[in-house]
């Protein structure tokens, strides 16, 4: 386990993610698709932070501040950030669905072509 | 002990691909946000495998927890698309989105095995190592500011970030994040009150 295959998973969840996105026409699982790679940056984020560190760390620091141990911690708080800004999202956007579906009576993305010229 | 953490990574990590790959693969949409909770419960294996406990937690709280249920709930108000008349997906677009996400795979994978990242344990002297790990104490040096060096004595066992990094997290988010949390409290307010807007009955139906 080291940052390298940390990156290579990571990768790969996304790309998942990606695959989802571009090819289901359910817009539910449209929005799951969404979600894995908003996880698949999380742990790219959280193994950035695990296995490498700031600059004002590295070498020999004339001193240590709590300021600078903190820095080692930017990762987490990216990680948590988005974890957040996910909810809301998917909080959102799954309202959407269902105030589609009662209008259209469909999930399907691809008969959503209303503003289509 | 590094072999193991070796073992349980992969075991998460393929745990997390393939529920992955069955949510973009499996036709029942309720399967596939069971198999989502399955990932995510995968990926926060994987936090704490990379000593990111509060962020594990919180990734059980928020997504296995929450997201899962809310969208089990939205497959359950729009529960007859799921079978039915699910259109298929073009050919053309499979093909192509599994063409870009191998790319995608092959190109960042490529960056990661390539880049020569800098190794923390190389980075680190003892001083500073020994401070992020919790065997430290505080002292006031000449100009009055309180700086951290490693103790002598080595009972002591303060909240290292490495070691126990929630304590840490806390005092981040309450100093230098505190704008961006309240703003995220700001945007979080904002997407509860839309999504009542979006969804609520009209009163004048």
């Amino acid at each position: 386990m080291n940052l390298e295959n940390v990156l290579l998973v990571s990768a790969i969840i996304f790309a998942i993610g990606l695959y989802g996105a571009m090819t289901r026409r359910n817009a539910i699982i449209l929005l799951m698709s969404i979600e894995l790679m908003f996880n698949a940056v999380n742990i790219a984020a959280v193994g950035f932070s695990r296995y490498t560190v700031p600059t004002a760390l590295a070498g020999d620091p004339v001193s240590v501040t709590t300021d600078m141990v903190q820095s080692a911690l930017s990762g987490h708080i990216f990680a948590l950030f988005i974890i957040a800004a996910a909810a809301a999202e998917v909080a959102l956007g799954l309202a959407l669905v269902i105030a589609i579906y009662r209008q259209r009576e469909t999930a399907d993305v691809s008969e959503l072509d209303t503003l289509r010229g | 002990m590094n072999g193991t953490i070796d073992v349980v990574f992969w075991i998460m990590s393929a745990g997390a691909i393939g529920a992955a790959l069955l949510v973009v693969t499996v036709k029942d949409v309720f399967r596939a946000a069971l198999a989502l909770a399955g990932s995510f419960l995968a990926v926060a294996g994987i936090f704490f495998l990379l000593q990111a406990e509060f962020v594990a937690v919180a990734q059980i709280l928020v997504y296995v927890g929450a997201i899962s249920i809310i969208v089990a709930f939205a497959i359950l108000l729009t529960r007859d698309m799921g079978q039915g008349n699910q259109t298929q997906s073009s050919r053309f677009l499979v093909v192509g989105g599994g063409v870009v996400a191998a790319l995608f795979v092959l190109v960042a994978g490529f960056v990661a095995y390539d880049t020569a990242w800098s190794d923390r344990d190389a980075a680190l002297n003892d001083n500073t190592m020994a401070v992020l790990n919790g065997q430290y104490e505080e002292v006031t040096d000449a100009s009055g500011e309180i700086i951290l060096i490693a103790s002598t004595d080595t009972d002591v066992a303060m909240n290292g970030v490495f070691s126990d990094s929630t304590g840490w997290l806390g005092g981040l988010l309450v100093r230098d994040y505190v704008l961006a949390l309240q703003v995220l409290g700001v945007l979080l307010l904002a997407s509860i009150i839309g999504s009542i807007a979006l969804v609520r009955e009209q009163a004048t139906k």
